[in-house]
């Protein structure tokens, strides 16, 4: 039988930004380790590297990109290099990662703008026909209605199915709650810490809400004051940023993961809880909805007192909490059929086969200005 | 009847076991002591003006990677506001 692919391929990427931990490198990196067990090489390009070891990312420059059989374009915000990217001669493909509405940042000029030209930028880069994918059915259908009509889903991330015993948590023994995600408005980190304020009362002595990650400096601000106004000083934490093995070991002693965010494109860490057997409560809102696809307990009130209630009702209750995770575990299972390195290695191989060089691309002055295209919603 | 405020898939006797705590813990927290927000605990953000917004940004690291000849550009900020910035950097006061 014929080797299906006989000549060493090597496949590109770029994201304008790369740091450790954010999400996009992380993809970045998992799609290069996967495409190079199938013998395909290829680099990982940025403009801006933040706290990578050296080598992992490259420095982009225009002439960084051209040996190379497909590119792959992470999208988010703003991307400053458009304009040389889509000059470059050679097969493309785009990877969106759902951003919030530009309506969640009116207080901060530079990302409301930065959000606007990103959506900006989807536009361009459907002028020059480059084809486009989304790490989740919400980011598809975002792509479809911005004129991308065979937008694909593809895997973000390796599961490996896994069978975990479920050890039922002592009642008394006082109880952690977690949320990790960017400190920004619309994740609502405020109305975590003010279910919190509820939840003390009901919980053991010794009680904690952990709330993991770093973002924007005057929210930051606002929900330290807040803790400190509601007199919770003891009970909640704001971590900062954590290493991949501190993440893990608050992932093992929490006894619930609980999501109020008003947007999430697919929300990672909802998977990284499951996998860590932690129950998961959610606003059913954006892209967690397909992601926990009726797994953990959905919120259907907006109001922290409700969640408070429902929060420490279930936790009272082991078979309730056996049942969640036994379910989660199933939810695992589900996605382990696409979400995995084999499912990823036929997607970007298979489109190295089917995307020839955009029509668009060829054109150094194209139609459609990178930074001038129409706002499409 | 009052409308759910969860959604989970548990047997029925799991369902109904946490349906009634929820309902008695609701009632329980709604007469406990409510958070008491006044203005000052309310989120304002627009209340900021882009100089102090800058000068957190820039105090929390996340500017580094910017170009500040673009800033301007970048946040709608006036050249003047842009000096001032250099100008407590430059004297470290940031």
């Amino acid at each position: 039988m014929r080797e299906p692919f006989k000549q060493a391929l090597t496949v590109h990427q770029y994201h304008f930004r790369a740091s450790a931990g954010e999400a996009i490198t992380q993809h970045m990196l998992l799609i290069q380790q996967a495409l190079a067990e199938v013998g395909v090489s290829g680099k990982i390009f940025s403009s801006e590297i933040k706290n990578l070891p050296q080598g992992r990312v490259h420095k982009w420059s225009l002439d960084s990109a051209w040996d190379c059989d497909l590119l792959l374009i992470h999208h988010s915000q703003a991307n400053p290099e458009v304009k040389s990217l889509s000059r470059l001669e050679i097969p493309k493909a785009l990877i969106y990662h759902s951003q919030p509405p530009e309506s969640f940042y009116v207080h901060d000029r530079d990302m409301f703008r930065n959000l606007i030209q990103g959506k900006k930028q989807l536009s361009f880069w459907k002028h020059q026909n480059v084809p486009a994918f989304a790490v989740s059915q919400f980011g598809v259908n975002e792509l479809k209605k911005l004129g991308f009509p065979r937008a694909e889903i593809l895997p973000l991330m390796h599961l490996e199915p896994q069978s975990a015993a479920l050890e039922d948590a002592e009642p008394l023994e006082p109880k952690h709650l977690l949320f990790v995600g960017k400190l920004m408005p619309h994740k609502r980190q405020a109305q975590l810490i003010e279910l919190f304020f509820y939840l003390k009362s009901e919980f053991p002595k010794g009680s904690q809400l952990h709330l993991v990650g770093t973002g924007d400096p005057l929210y930051t601000k606002y929900l330290k004051l807040l803790v400190k106004q509601l007199g919770l000083s003891s009970f909640v934490t704001l971590t900062g940023k954590l290493t991949e093995a501190e993440l893990k070991n608050y992932y093992s002693f929490a006894d619930a993961f609980i999501c109020v965010s008003d947007h999430e494109g697919f929300c990672l860490p909802v998977v990284e809880a499951m996998q860590q057997q932690v129950p998961v409560f959610y606003r059913p809102h954006s892209g967690i909805q397909e992601t926990m696809a009726g797994a953990g307990v959905e919120f259907l009130s907006s109001r922290p007192v409700d969640h408070a209630a429902i929060i420490a009702s279930v936790l009272k209750h082991p078979a309730a909490v056996r049942a969640l995770l036994k379910k989660q575990n199933q939810r695992l299972k589900e996605m382990a059929r696409f979400q995995n390195k084999k499912k990823l290695q036929e997607m970007v191989l298979s489109a190295c086969q089917r995307f020839p060089i955009a029509k668009g691309s060829l054109n150094p002055k194209p139609k459609v200005k990178p930074h001038d295209a129409p706002f499409v919603h | 009847m009052s409308k759910p405020t969860f959604r989970a898939e548990w047997p029925p006797e799991i369902q109904k076991a946490v349906k009634e705590s929820v309902q008695k813990t609701q009632k329980a927290l709604k007469r406990s002591s409510k958070p008491h927000f006044d203005e000052e605990m309310q989120y304002q953000p627009s209340k900021l003006s882009p100089l102090n917004y800058v000068i957190l940004k820039v105090l929390q690291g996340q500017w580094e990677h910017r170009s500040f000849s673009v800033l301007p550009l970048t946040i709608g900020m006036t050249r003047k506001t842009l000096s001032q910035v250099k100008r407590l950097l430059s004297h470290g006061s940031l």
